[in-house]
């Protein structure tokens, strides 16, 4: 400090020394001087004043120099950022004491927060930065490098979806093991969203021993999804642990939320649907509910095929609009919205009525032009829904001759004859019954994809129909199948028929088929059945009734090869003579039957989670199959789709990765029959070549498929009030902002304009 | 009758500016053409007309003027050579010119030797303010010569330094030229009184008296108050020059006054702590230049050219103001234009 006086002390010496000029004459300048104003006292002190400051300027650049410790001594910190970036923190900020946002949400605030703390960094202090969001992601591992850190949190991106805050603080634990060196600064809306048991770092002790900081930064979200979660920190003594810090961002803000949307089978349609949704305020208002606030719930439906013209829509087309104007799909109703303040501020509407078309419904808040409604969220307004089409399925049914013409019946009992009459009664009965079905007359064409039901036929066709297949009582062998020759020669029937039983007793029926949920076949006398054999090679068979004998009365055959995809049930009872027509099963199994030949799933497909893993079953058209080498899914966002990504799929479901942001995710197939090869289609473990490989098959080969909805729908993360609890809210002050080092360096630099200002006086006004 | 030639392109002068060089004869003839056109009555030629024919004694030719008595028609040159040219003669009463030449310290400034031993940048090339009187001396005793009038210069600083006795005709522009060139004042304070004082004394016959000075004038009282040290200068007016004009005045002759400054004197660059020396006095003031002390200079500057200038136009005396950044031939040409507007 001394030495660093001496030259300061000569330059100001040296510099005190004014320039001299010579001048004509001096008599203006006495005029000058005789007009101006006498100095103050303190002003014959300003050259003393100026030398004052500029050891002070000195002092403080040598503080600066130092980087004085402050508050914590001087050890070094390992400082571990938890950013939350879950659906809440996207609640805008308001301006102070209005409802007004300000333009900034409270992530933005957060980022902030977080570039400033990691600008804060002192020398030897360390920082990582995780981002909690339904996944979490190390985005900066342990580094000193503020840029660089900076740099990693500009890359954070918000999500809609939950924030798994209680893992990332555990992988923050693994990633900073040394407990007195550890901060954690979680930087979220909610006080503590975990409860304070899991705030104590001894749980994560074990985990922290044995791990380093560079193996844990390289943890990703695998491993955080696997940490032990709350329920193994029951008993755990609830106490502050030092090395833990939340910052809250944001203040409390009214939302309102359509906090579910279902779309589940009818109960009184069985092959329709009913669509729930419910809609909550949150508010600590107490008379909210009754505050005459116009907002209503608008329900939209987009067709399928409207949806799958987006996909295929030019560029000209997209620039015209033609995007919005698929998108806006058909208004089906508007309703007000009368919360119900004992229920939570809910409302809860549902409606049985669904399209037969199918499509994405949606449901929307409209909160019209009441600008006195506060809402923090924007991305819990919507939701959508996928309400699985319901074609209607044309059917015909071929009866025996016998029942045809009673006078051609021959050989036939009379007694025969009567319950063939009785079984076709009770069969076109259940299936006009179904509402999705059409039973046409004898003459009329069966179209294609239409079902076929043979019942009671002597003489079978040559051979299966094109389609779906429905054979009841059969009295004969099927048609020959071809492809499935013997010895070169002729072939062998699609099912043989065995001997009559006559009192069969139901001993066995197939749990995992979907023909036979609901089905409850105890103390049902099938009578006069036969025993079925399906001829190998026909496709994927499927016993669904045995008798105790081991007997196969009824079987359900998805076939394979060039007819893939067709499907046969056969039941070989008499309705007639037995009394499962009159039993609940069987309508219940006709109707299973219906759903199954046309590819209908009894469960609806729920809608993804935003920012959350998730294994979620295909929408689309009705025709809708997934059999393709590759599925892709890429997110649509406004007016178009963002990076396709392989995903793993079965059936027709595919595992999505998580999709960070609630709307529409597009499923497109590569076609089946292209010369891609079959790679694994695990997104993890994909490279980046595999990626361009991918989005190159994409733009050549893929076709379009089905669609999935991604909402947020979770009243946690829609409840944007945040309860203020100091106790758990710890002051990170000493920890953020800038570095002593900038405040001193900025007041020294104030210091140097203000003696500059005094002594040279070069501020002019 | 003021006129301000401060406003004229800067200077163009391509040789030594503070010098007489050819360039500076060049443009010093073009003026002596000039003046015969121009001049219409308010400086020189007023009495040239009224003296044509009063004397005797051949003195010169001129051309024929349509008009002229042609009794005064030289007949031999016109059988000799054509040329129609009228002889001109002795005046009975000569007009006298005298040129006061102010060559104090105050007048051997220039915008480019501040501050004290460095050199000024970017102003180097404006010439010395006594140097610019010296020319503008010497273009009017051209002038004057040329039209056959005595012209006597005079040096003077504190107190009148030297004379050059009266003279006449053009030959005699070399030894003017030679005496403003040596002209040194080994007084360095301006006390315009007494010089008047002493040229009074010496009985001079009545004429035109120019006085070409940046009329920083402190006065015998001034002067020994600021030897004594004393900064303040109360109520003592800064137009001390008024009383050897007015001495002139009463003495019958016809004050003619040219004030000389420099750009920088008008409007400083000085700022921040500067001691400034006055050149004549060596008197030295410290303080702290901000632009509000700058603003006020150029306030109480300003009010002093006026204060001349209205001194002036009250009493019917010619006043020019002349920038060293102009040539001495624009600030001519300024005047002669202004007392053609004036006839």
């Amino acid at each position: 400090m001394g030495l660093i006086a001496i030259p300061i002390i000569a330059c100001y010496l040296l510099r005190i020394q004014p320039r001299k000029y010579d001048v004509s004459t001096l008599m203006f300048w006495d005029h000058v001087i005789q007009d101006t104003k006498r100095r103050a006292w303190w002003q014959s002190l300003r050259r003393w004043l100026s030398l004052l400051l500029q050891l002070a300027f000195a002092g403080l650049l040598i503080a600066a120099m130092l980087d004085p410790i402050l508050g914590r001594g001087e050890q070094a910190r390992d400082v571990v950022l938890v950013i939350n970036r879950s659906a809440s923190m996207n609640a805008t900020l308001t301006k102070p004491g209005t409802n007004i946002a300000n333009g900034q949400t409270r992530f933005e605030a957060a980022l902030e927060r977080a570039k400033s703390l990691a600008n804060g960094l002192r020398g030897g202090d360390t920082m990582a930065v995780i981002a909690a969001g339904g996944t979490v992601e190390v985005v900066a591992g342990r580094g000193d490098f503020a840029p660089s850190i900076v740099e990693a949190i500009d890359s954070v991106r918000p999500s809609d979806g939950p924030g798994q805050i209680e893992d990332a603080i555990e992988l923050a634990r693994r990633i900073a093991p040394e407990e007195e060196r550890r901060q954690i600064i979680v930087l979220t809306d909610k006080v503590n969203p975990l409860g304070d048991v899991s705030l104590d770092p001894s749980t994560s002790a074990k985990a922290s021993e044995s791990e380093g900081s560079d193996e844990a930064a390289g943890l990703a979200e695998s491993n955080a999804s696997e940490l032990d979660n709350a329920s193994e920190l029951d008993g755990v003594e609830s106490s502050a642990p030092s090395d833990l810090f939340f910052e809250t961002q944001g203040e409390t803000r009214d939302n309102w939320a359509i906090t579910s949307i279902a779309v589940r089978r009818s109960l009184a349609d069985p092959v329709g649907f009913s669509t729930r949704v419910t809609v909550q305020h949150f508010t600590d208002e107490e008379n909210a509910a009754e505050d005459e606030s116009e907002v209503r719930l608008k329900i939209r439906l987009i067709r399928f095929e409207d949806l799958d013209r987006v996909s295929t829509l030019t560029p000209e087309e997209k620039a015209n609009g033609e995007t919005r104007a698929l998108l806006e799909g058909q208004l089906v109703d508007v309703i007000p919205i009368k919360v119900d303040a004992e229920n939570g501020n809910r409302f809860t509407w549902t409606t049985e009525a669904t399209s037969a078309a199918g499509g994405v419904l949606i449901a929307e808040l409209d909160f019209g032009s009441d600008a006195q409604v506060d809402d923090a969220l924007a991305s819990d307004n919507v939701a959508r829904a996928m309400v699985p089409p319901r074609p209607d399925v044309p059917v015909r049914i071929i009866a025996g001759e016998s029942l045809a013409s009673s006078e051609a019946q021959g050989e036939e009992t009379e007694e025969e004859t009567e319950s063939g009459d009785a079984g076709l009664f009770f069969l076109r009965s259940v299936l006009e019954s179904i509402p999705t079905l059409k039973v046409l007359e004898a003459d009329e064409p069966l179209p294609p994809g239409g079902l076929t039901v043979w019942f009671r036929l002597d003489e079978v066709p040559d051979q299966l129909p094109d389609g779906p297949l429905l054979v009841l009582s059969p009295q004969a062998n099927g048609p020959l199948v071809s492809g499935t020759l013997i010895n070169g020669e002729g072939g062998i029937p699609a099912w043989s028929l065995g001997e009559s039983i006559e009192s069969p007793i139901v001993a066995k029926t197939s749990d995992s088929s979907p023909l036979m949920r609901h089905v409850q076949m105890t103390n049902v006398t099938l009578g006069n059945s036969k025993s079925v054999d399906i001829a190998s090679g026909l496709g994927i068979v499927d016993s669904l009734i045995e008798t105790a004998s081991d007997e196969v009365v009824g079987v359900a055959i998805e076939r394979t090869g060039d007819a893939s995809g067709n499907r046969v049930l056969i039941l070989s009872t008499e309705l007639g003579t037995s009394d499962f027509p009159l039993r609940i099963a069987f309508p219940v199994m006709m109707t299973n039957a219906v759903n199954w030949f046309t590819g209908r799933d009894a469960e609806c497909p729920l809608p993804a989670t935003a920012g959350m893993p998730s294994k979620v079953k295909v929408s689309g058209s009705p025709d809708l199959r997934i059999s393709a080498d590759r599925v892709f899914v890429s997110e649509f966002r406004g007016q178009d789709f963002g990076e396709a990504s392989v995903v793993p799929f079965v059936d027709e479901f595919v595992s999505m990765q998580a999709i960070r942001q609630v709307g529409l995710a597009r499923v497109t197939m590569s076609a089946p029959n292209s010369n891609t090869t079959a790679t694994s289609t695990t997104g993890e473990s994909e490279t980046n070549n595999e990626r361009a490989n991918a989005d190159a098959e994409l733009s050549t080969a893929a076709q379009p498929g089905g669609w999935i909805a991604v909402n947020l729908c979770d009243p946690s993360e829609s409840d944007t009030r945040i309860v203020s609890s100091p106790e758990t809210e710890t002051d990170v002050s000493f920890a953020g902002g800038s570095s002593p080092w900038f405040y001193l360096v900025m007041v020294a630099l104030a210091l140097v304009v203000t003696e500059w200002g005094l002594f040279q006086r070069r501020i002019v006004e | 009758m003021s006129q301000n030639a401060s406003s004229s392109s800067p200077a163009q002068t391509t040789g030594n500016p503070n010098a007489f060089d050819d360039d500076f004869l060049r443009r010093l003839e073009y003026l002596s053409l000039l003046s015969k056109r121009v001049f219409g009555g308010q400086l020189l030629a007023q009495r040239r007309t009224r003296q044509i024919g009063g004397g005797v004694e051949f003195a010169d030719h001129r051309d024929y003027i349509p008009g002229d008595d042609l009794r005064h028609l030289d007949w031999r040159v016109y059988a000799r050579h054509g040329d129609t040219l009228i002889k001109r003669f002795q005046e009975e009463k000569d007009l006298h010119v005298y040129l006061f030449v102010d060559v104090s310290a105050s007048m051997r400034r220039s915008d480019g030797e501040s501050p004290v031993g460095r050199k000024h940048q970017g102003k180097s090339g404006h010439i010395e303010k006594a140097w610019l009187a010296r020319k503008l001396a010497a273009a009017l005793a051209h002038i004057a010569l040329s039209d056959l009038d005595r012209v006597s210069v005079l040096s003077c600083g504190g107190q009148l330094n030297e004379m050059m006795p009266p003279v006449r005709g053009k030959d005699q522009i070399l030894p003017i030229m030679k005496f403003l060139a040596a002209a040194e004042s080994p007084d360095e304070r301006t006390d315009f009184e007494s010089v008047v004082a002493g040229f009074l004394s010496r009985s001079p016959r009545p004429g035109l008296a120019v006085l070409l000075s940046d009329l920083f004038d402190h006065g015998a009282a001034t002067a020994e108050n600021s030897a004594q040290g004393d900064t303040e200068i109360g109520d003592v007016p800064i137009t001390r020059f008024t009383a050897g004009v007015d001495r002139l005045r009463y003495a019958n002759f016809e004050p003619h006054v040219i004030q000389i400054h420099t750009p920088g004197e008008a409007d400083p660059s000085l700022l921040g702590d500067v001691e400034l020396i006055d050149c004549e006095t060596n008197r030295q003031k410290r303080l702290t230049v901000d632009a509000r002390k700058l603003r006020k200079y150029r306030e109480v500057f300003t009010d002093f050219v006026d204060s001349c200038k209205n001194y002036c136009i009250r009493r019917d005396i010619p006043h020019t103001i002349a920038t060293t950044d102009v040539p001495f031939d624009q600030v001519i040409m300024a005047m002669m234009r202004s007392a053609a507007v004036g006839s």
